[in-house]
């Protein structure tokens, strides 16, 4: 079978939430020689840009999103063990978390699914994280970069207040922050002193290697 | 400006009979914002009734809206089911651990809770008992009574209870069944502890979470069931629904409840064309925004446009479109109650 077509077979699992043909045709990939990151990007990651889409546009609403995300989770579950990772280099560190107060981690269990596949390593902090728990985290693991979402317009409010924390414990140099969630804006990352932001997990992967390469 | 003829107990009750009051009642929804207006942390009033009334009452005496509120939203009906819950020391609760993993294991195993003996259940009827004393028959008491799906989501955790929608709707429906009978049960102790009006709502059943279909399978027929139960009690139902809900107006209206709560995301002029005739509209003043984040004079502009689009005929509350956040300003606060009383008058 051509790549190209198992690829979109991939995508297209993610799109139905098929989690069994999701998981078939990760097994296909392998067979079939097909670079794990690559399936996974090209593939599985594309249906989820499709799924964001139909979000965007009101057609797909909060449990197709999650039966996508189940899916799309259960074949990278499959494809990572055969990741071919550069042992010599040191991978990325990324914090991440949703910010106190808030509890809605859907979006931000997305951007760690897309950066495991991408070899980043990932320090996920949860939901509802108080925010000296952010700058602990980043000096901690030496962090190169800070991800932080919030949905609620009442706890955008603490990604400003961990970035000026970041400032006072003299951090903020070490780490780049990009933040994201529903409410959130270009504008308003800009606002707050963020590096970045990203509309949804789709775009976190080239966003962070964007950053790093500055 | 016209002298007030009705209390707010009238006021608030004219309004849910779709009828003209004196004035277009006012009911900015606070619960954090009271306790800190009255000094204290919101972890004080989860075990004191005594503090949370005080709350109240003091924020109320102080700005002059028109309806005192039970402790609202704390999850205490999910709690007293099994739910463990995490209480920060100066925010809202949220839902540590639900109760309901394994649904083979973990349903038969569900009771129906005891409102006097379960849980924080008697603290909350005990608050609602005394504010009634202080108030009762001059401001409308309410009390809260969670939406059976939201109530589900307590007990199941949000995303499973979503992702079950597709993968185990049969047990799922059986939840929600159990949820139901429980919030009515509930709900007696609150209208027999002294509630004058109800509050259902629920956060996870706009167009923003899920989908018209799946809101009509899985919501709606509980819901109905729940509002319809409370309605015989003898007291008013509004039903609140954050989010985008432009295409479930209808819907709402369909349960039976008195009234119909909605945030910014809906147009009230829309509300009221679609189901004015119907039910009371409550709304839209955005708490995230406007109160807690501008001018006394932007939220005098924002109450006066809300009012505009629907106050015609009666049948309106100027309302926060959802929880006031507990560090607004007074003023914002004054300037909603302020242009209720400039621009509201019949």
């Amino acid at each position: 079978m051509e790549k190209e077509e198992i690829l979109k077979n991939l995508a297209k699992c993610v799109i139905d939430g098929d989690e069994e043909g999701a998981k078939k045709w990760a097994e296909e990939a392998i067979k079939q020689g097909i670079d794990a990151y690559e399936a996974i990007m090209n593939g599985l990651a594309e249906g989820m840009k499709k799924v964001s889409e139909l979000y965007e546009k009101g057609e797909y609403y909060v449990p197709e999103v999650l039966l996508s995300a189940c899916a799309m989770n259960a074949a990278v579950e499959i494809l990572r063990p055969h990741i071919k990772v550069d042992k010599t280099a040191k991978p990325i560190t990324v914090v991440l978390g949703v910010v106190e107060g808030d509890i809605h981690d859907i979006g931000k269990n997305l951007v760690k699914i897309m950066l495991d596949s991408a070899g980043f390593k990932v320090i996920d902090l949860g939901k509802d994280v108080p925010l000296t728990k952010f700058i602990e985290a980043v000096k901690e693991y030496n962090a190169e970069i800070l991800g932080m979402s919030a949905l609620m317009t009442t706890t955008m409010p603490g990604m400003k207040k961990v970035i000026e924390l970041l400032i006072k414990e003299g951090q903020r140099d070490k780490v780049k922050v990009i933040i994201g969630g529903a409410p959130t804006s270009l504008d308003y990352a800009k606002s707050i002193g963020a590096d970045a932001w990203g509309k949804d997990a789709s775009e976190a992967v080239d966003i962070i290697r964007k950053l790093i390469s500055q | 400006m016209a002298k007030e003829e009705m209390t707010p107990y009238e006021r608030l009750m004219t309004a849910f009979e779709l009828k003209k009051p004196d004035r277009v009642p006012v009911t900015p929804f606070v619960r954090e914002w009271a306790i800190r207006q009255a000094g204290f942390k919101f972890s004080e009033v989860m075990s004191n009734p005594e503090k949370y009334v005080y709350s109240q009452l003091y924020a109320i005496r102080k700005y002059g809206y028109d309806m005192v509120l039970d402790l609202l939203a704390v999850h205490a009906e999910s709690e007293a089911m099994g739910s463990v819950l995490h209480i920060p020391d100066d925010a809202a609760p949220s839902v540590k651990t639900p109760a309901v993993n394994d649904y083979s294991k973990d349903l038969p195993k569900l009771k129906i809770p005891h409102p006097r003996k379960d849980g924080r259940l008697p603290i909350i009827l005990e608050g609602i008992r005394r504010l009634k004393e202080a108030v009762g028959g001059y401001i409308p008491v309410m009390g809260y009574v969670q939406a059976c799906w939201r109530h589900t989501c307590m007990l199941r955790g949000t995303e499973r209870a979503l992702l079950d929608m597709k993968k185990n709707p049969e047990p799922l429906k059986e939840l929600i069944e159990i949820a139901t009978e429980s919030l009515i049960v509930y709900a007696e102790a609150v209208v027999e502890a002294g509630a004058d009006l109800i509050w259902v709502s629920d956060p996870t059943s706009s167009g923003d979470m899920i989908s018209k279909k799946a809101f009509e399978e899985f919501v709606f027929p509980y819901l109905r069931r729940e509002i319809r139960a409370i309605k015989r009690m003898g007291v008013k139902v509004f039903l609140h629904i954050c989010g985008n809900v432009n295409d479930r107006l209808e819907i709402m209206a369909d349960t039976g409840a008195d009234a119909i709560s909605v945030d910014e995301k809906v147009d009230l002029a829309r509300a009221k064309s679609l189901v004015g005739n119907r039910v009371c509209i409550m709304g839209n003043i955005s708490p995230g925004v406007t109160l807690l984040q501008k001018t006394p004079k932007d939220v005098e502009e924002e109450c006066k446009v809300a009012l505009e689009k629907a106050m015609a005929g009666g049948g309106f509350v100027l309302a926060s479109g959802c929880i006031v956040p507990a560090a607004v300003p007074g003023e914002n606060i004054a300037a909603m109650v302020e242009a209720a009383k400039k621009y509201g008058v019949y």
